[in-house]
């Protein structure tokens, strides 16, 4: 396998960000509470018997995107960990997660993502959002209506550079699959505590919150560094499946 | 400075599922070892060329000898190399001969693992129970507890149990719950909700937890569960034999003992060999013997393990055993002492010591630096742990003299300083 930031193996690079602050929070879920949102020939990750993982993501990008002088935006993404192909000619992927909907204040993002990456991605225009002063936490808002608070439960982040791997599945026209690479400085932990809360949205439709069990996982990166987001987008399953059948 | 290698970020983890149906996780984890083989760095699967005394010569797997301080076995009372117990052990084995060669309610049970029944009870001091004899510790767990729930049963776990338990619940297909490690509170809410209309409930936790070497709450949460009517496991695995007045676990130390439905035990630890049992009501235990899978379809307890464990057992009950605990005691607290202020030990009581260094990435370079400087010690990662909080895991005996405590000690601690995780270093978990 050859890798550089322009390809992996064969797959050249789609899309690439800089992310000035992002968090990702992991949250455990009862398994059935999940499994409508899982394709068929996907599984959900479990982390304990009958427990799954569903994620939030919050970026805030740096401005100059799409064209100079662009403005700085936002994005939320609501994922299910799922098992990952390791059969892909990449880096062992570190997460592999199923996109349920994305939002963003940004239309030109909407428009490109869906576009290029087939994600579910919705415009809100009232996104907002609050990272926290370590930028370990976030809370997150349309308008003034709450959505998800991310409360970071550990007391001093230690952040270190970090390069990860990992793949992303999404399903608006077919179930289609790639790669993300991801650069920065970041922190994970486990530590338990008040992770915050969720609270009721359209883009929770047919998850019901109750079910959510607690924080998982806490990931942050260093706010204010260069966070480097790059996707590597593959095509739909069937035809990576087909295409090792030798059809 | 040189870049660290990429395979020393993957975990375990990564490699627990593939969708593809060609086994790619089975070819990339062998990737990831012969890479790390390649580099000369892989410390884990070292055979060992004799038994767990605390001294063990070994040979790494580039063929180099070692000879290691040994803290990662758990033959915790050193009964696994006693003289006795391998003399009862060779006994049986001219007796019976090498293994049961059947299942335990068919042709396998013999009148040495009648006498090993009979000395669990006397052991524990619970007359009127019964005994279900066992394998493997792992199965008590898998067999008992998928044997007596079921599908429309709950089952509460604390968070830090072991797989095994996680596992038996799988198999029973009961609606699980987990609570907080410890956490009576959050305990307390889930029999709320559930004790109205749960026809069964079965809460597991722990004498002693592995990782962290911490005490389970037993008596918190033994108590808390009766009062919502619930059946209680605790898995005395690594206390059994090893604290009580008797030693007969933490139950026993906490007062709790006798209020405890499914005491689980084994005999790898504290006893020295292999296999483990069930405590229970009488005719509980019948039942498990018959309706436990992994016990009535698999073989019975071999002869020469079931006698080692009971001689062990006998001298675990006399003074030889109280002395031994007391060795132990002391033991982990001198390692706990010579540690302290220089690693993160955490929360630890028993004679399992963590230090905890961190990231994951440090675990295959520490592992490497360790069995290079004569420590034999298990490194743990996530998933086992919380993630970033990684550890050495040291298994302290009373079989340890101060001079390998100490050597111990001093040891960890240059890894510390080298490899940066000393207490003092600022973000340490």
């Amino acid at each position: 396998m050859t890798t550089a930031l322009d390809h992996v193996g064969k797959a050249k690079l789609t899309l690439s960000w800089r992310v000035r602050k992002q968090v990702m929070f992991l949250y455990e879920i009862d398994s059935d509470a999940i499994a409508a949102h899982v394709p068929p020939s996907l599984e959900a990750m479990e982390v304990r018997p009958g427990v799954s993982l569903i994620a939030i993501e919050c970026l805030h990008y740096y401005s100059d995107h799409f064209r100079e002088g662009y403005r700085e935006f936002l994005e939320m993404v609501l994922t299910v960990a799922v098992q990952p192909d390791l059969s892909i000619d990449m880096p062992v992927p570190r997460f592999c997660m199923h996109a349920i909907s994305v939002i963003s204040d940004s239309p030109e993002f909407v428009e490109q993502e869906g576009h290029l990456l087939y994600t579910p991605t919705e415009l809100v225009p009232g996104l907002r959002m609050e990272f926290s002063e370590d930028g370990g936490g976030v809370d997150i808002y349309d308008g003034t209506t709450p959505m998800v608070m991310c409360r970071n439960t550990h007391p001093n982040p230690p952040y270190d550079h970090k390069v990860l791997w990992g793949q992303y599945y999404t399903n608006t026209n077919g179930l289609q699959q790639g790669i993300w690479r991801w650069e920065g400085q970041m922190f994970e932990h486990m530590k338990a505590g008040d992770w915050g809360s969720f609270h009721p949205h359209p883009v929770f439709k047919g998850i019901d919150l109750s079910r959510i069990r607690g924080c998982y996982r806490q990931m942050m990166a260093k706010p204010e560094t260069v966070t480097d987001v790059r996707f590597y987008h593959l095509g739909l399953v069937s035809d990576r499946a087909g295409s090792r059948r030798g059809e | 400075m040189k870049p660290r290698p990429e395979y020393y970020d993957y975990t375990y983890d990564m490699f627990i599922a593939s969708i593809d149906g060609e086994q790619s996780e089975a070819s990339r984890f062998s990737d990831w070892i012969d890479a790390a083989e390649r580099d000369g760095v892989y410390a884990f699967e070292a055979p060992r060329l004799e038994g767990q005394k605390t001294m063990v010569h070994a040979r790494r797997n580039d063929g180099t000898p070692l000879h290691l301080l040994n803290f990662s076995s758990y033959n915790y009372l050193g009964y696994g190399m006693h003289r006795e117990v391998i003399d009862a052990a060779k006994a049986a084995l001219d007796q019976y001969g090498l293994g049961a060669c059947s299942s335990p309610v068919q042709a396998g049970t013999n009148e040495l693992h009648k006498a090993l029944e009979q000395q669990l009870i006397e052991f524990v001091g619970l007359p009127g129970r019964g005994v279900s004899l066992f394998s493997s510790g792992y199965a008590v767990n898998t067999g008992t507890i998928s044997a007596l729930m079921k599908r429309r049963h709950h089952i509460v776990i604390d968070k830090s149990a072991h797989m095994s338990i996680l596992e038996g619940a799988q198999l029973a297909r009961s609606k699980v719950h987990y609570f907080e490690h410890n956490d009576a509170d959050h305990l307390k809410k889930i029999l709320e909700e559930i004790a109205p209309t749960a026809s069964r409930i079965l809460v597991c936790t722990e004498g002693v937890f592995s990782a962290d070497g911490d005490y389970g709450a037993l008596d918190k949460i033994v108590p808390l569960a009766k009062s919502y009517g619930a059946q209680v496991l605790v898995d005395e695995a690594h206390s059994f034999g090893l604290c009580g007045k008797q030693g007969r676990g933490v139950a026993e130390e906490l007062g709790v003992l006798d209020q405890v439905d499914y005491l689980v035990v084994t005999f790898s630890k504290a006893l020295g060999g292999i296999g483990g049992a069930v405590i229970t009501r009488h005719e509980i235990a019948r039942y498990i013997n018959w309706y436990a899978r992994c016990r009535m379809f698999s073989c019975a307890l071999d002869p020469a393990v079931t006698a080692g464990v009971t001689k062990a057992l006998e001298l675990a009950g006399g003074s030889d055993g109280a002395a031994r605990r007391t060795r132990l005691q002391h033991n982990a607290a001198v390692l706990r002492g010579a540690l302290e202020g220089h690693v993160n030990t955490g929360r630890s009581r028993s004679w399992i010591v963590p230090v905890i260094y961190g990231p994951e990435n440090l675990s295959i370079p520490l592992a490497d630096w360790l069995q290079r400087h004569g420590l034999d010690g298990s490194v743990m990662s996530f998933p086992a742990v919380p993630v970033n909080e990684a550890r050495i895991r040291l298994f302290v005996t009373s079989e340890h003299d101060e001079t390998q405590l100490q050597q111990c000690a001093d040891i960890v601690r240059g890894a510390a300083v080298e490899l940066e995780f000393t207490i003092t270093k600022k973000g340490t978990p």
